[in-house]
């Protein structure tokens, strides 16, 4: 397993328990989608799985070692709000790796084997810029693009990192239909050509339908036991496989409203 | 829309602002408001001598002090704007000190750190520094917390958050703060010069012309004195052009 949760517990200071106990894995080159209802946990779970939370008991383990702190090899795309306002897109894909510079190669914010080569990185930014079609809007600043640009910036950002793990909380809720689509495809195949493990919270069906090989169920309230569901229709679309593809919704739709 | 301040609006504000000198002389017709044509060469003359050095003396102060006001108000801000207890704890205590004129603590600071420029120095920081802490806190905690997030998921620490995004974040308010403060702060610089010092554009223009009824060299010196808050006011105003660029290039598609 790339991610393991083992027995992890978190609860907020105001004493709402959200998890408890709670188990699960992710092998290395899946997606896990999951998906709930809104105060279910999910962006928790992700915040957990990204370092940014720790768990209050248990542990969660990434390529075998515990995670104690944001890990290097861990790109975090949030829904919105992710970008420096005042730097352009390239800038702004630029950050990672100034803040790798800023470090050092110490093995805490950037990796022990991280080495600052200027012109590498321009390549790496030019690839990337080109590889999420965001090339020509690199001089831009993020409020004079589209919602699916800046989330194809956030996400060039974060590939520009070589990550390992690719965590997405609602990247694509707030775009029209055929925006999310596209970018749903696209972190498919960047998760399969990239050797990723990727995680991504939503709360809509049909997204995590379309790209989770497995699905997690979490429910509002206390989660104790994992509700992970094999998905055999993923990377089919409606248009594609309806039968298949609606059959598996119609499952989800049911498990959400009558988890125990 | 925004009048546009170039150097040709800034010549005829000089223009319009002799003009009016002149026809106010005119009028008063009197040795208190001698015209721009009388004060001028006496004023350039002296910028190369002995006002010179008064002028040198004053900006020296403003500068120390905005300089001590940035690096003790900025920290103090983040710590205010990333630390919910502290900004509560602090936050009714601010809102009493905030309004207090700090000019009425110079007696207090001249016999706490003696008649030094230290004393004069600090009372004008603390007019600034109230200023800036306050922005500088508002635009920490204004800042969107999943933008914090992501960047401390790229790695940052505290120190690349501050570098990254808390300074570039507060920079322009900080610099509109600071420009909006210039004006009291020259003021004060004035009051505080008045006395307990020999070299300062306040001391030159009370004690060393007023006084003696030099009027057309007391009128340099307060020529000086404008000089002074103009240049740093258009100093500020450029260098806050430059860092909103952004603001202007993000609004035109």
């Amino acid at each position: 397993m790339m991610i393991a949760a083992e027995n992890i517990s978190f609860n907020y200071g105001s004493g709402g328990t959200v998890f408890d106990r709670f188990s699960f894995g992710v092998a290395r080159g899946e997606i896990l989608a999951v998906i709930g209802p809104s105060g279910g946990g999910k962006t928790t779970l992700l915040y957990l799985l990204a370092g940014l939370r720790m768990p209050s008991h248990g542990r969660i383990r990434i390529n075998g070692k515990p995670l104690l702190r944001p890990r290097p090899g861990n790109g975090l795309v949030l829904q919105d709000h992710g970008l420096l306002p005042w730097a352009t897109v390239r800038d702004n894909v630029a950050l990672g790796h100034k803040i790798r510079r800023f470090y050092g190669p110490d093995g805490r914010h950037s990796p022990v084997d991280f080495t600052c080569d200027t012109s590498l990185l321009e390549e790496k930014i030019a690839y990337w810029l080109s590889r999420l079609d965001i090339d020509d809007l690199a001089d831009k600043y993020p409020a004079q693009l589209s919602r699916g640009q800046r989330q194809r910036t956030a996400i060039a950002r974060t590939m520009t990192l070589d990550p390992d793990v690719l965590l997405m909380d609602e990247p694509f809720s707030a775009l029209d239909a055929p925006t999310s689509e596209n970018l749903q495809a696209l972190v498919s195949s960047l998760t399969r050509e990239s050797d990723l493990t990727t995680v991504i919270v939503t709360h809509q069906i049909p997204e995590a339908v379309r790209m989770g090989d497995h699905i997690l169920v979490v429910r509002r309230g206390v989660n104790r036991h994992a509700h992970v569901m094999a998905n055999p229709a993923c990377g089919e679309t409606f248009r594609q496989a309806p039968g298949a593809f609606n059959h598996q919704c119609e499952r989800i739709k049911a498990l959400l409203e009558n988890l125990p | 829309m925004r009048p546009k301040t170039g150097i040709s609006s800034g010549f005829a504000g000089l223009g319009m602002f002799l003009l009016l000198w002149q026809i106010g002389s005119w009028l008063v017709n009197r040795p208190i408001l001698p015209p721009p044509l009388e004060v001028l060469p006496i004023f350039a003359r002296l910028m190369t001598g002995p006002l010179g050095l008064h002028f040198a003396a004053s900006a020296g102060r403003v500068l120390a002090a905005i300089a001590l006001a940035l690096v003790t108000a900025v920290p103090a801000g983040l710590a205010l704007g990333q630390i919910p207890i502290l900004n509560r704890i602090f936050t009714p205590l601010i809102a009493i000190l905030y309004p207090i004129p700090k000019i009425v603590l110079l007696p207090v600071l001249y016999v706490l750190m003696g008649i030094t420029d230290i004393s004069k120095i600090c009372l004008i920081a603390l007019i600034i520094f109230f200023q800036i802490m306050v922005v500088v806190r508002d635009e920490a905690l204004n800042l969107h917390p999943e933008l914090i997030l992501s960047v401390r998921s790229l790695g940052a620490g505290r120190r690349a958050l501050f570098r990254y995004v808390y300074f570039p974040a507060s920079l322009p308010a900080v610099l509109t703060a600071l420009r909006v403060s210039i004006g009291t702060a020259v003021a004060v610089l004035f009051i505080a010069e008045q006395s307990l010092t020999t070299y300062g554009l306040g001391y030159y223009i009370v004690v060393e012309t007023y006084q003696v009824l030099l009027y057309p060299q007391m009128y340099a010196g307060i020529l000086g004195m404008s000089l002074l808050g103009v240049l740093l006011y258009f100093g500020v105003f450029t260098i806050e052009k430059q860092v909103n660029q952004y603001k202007h290039d993000a609004g035109k598609d």
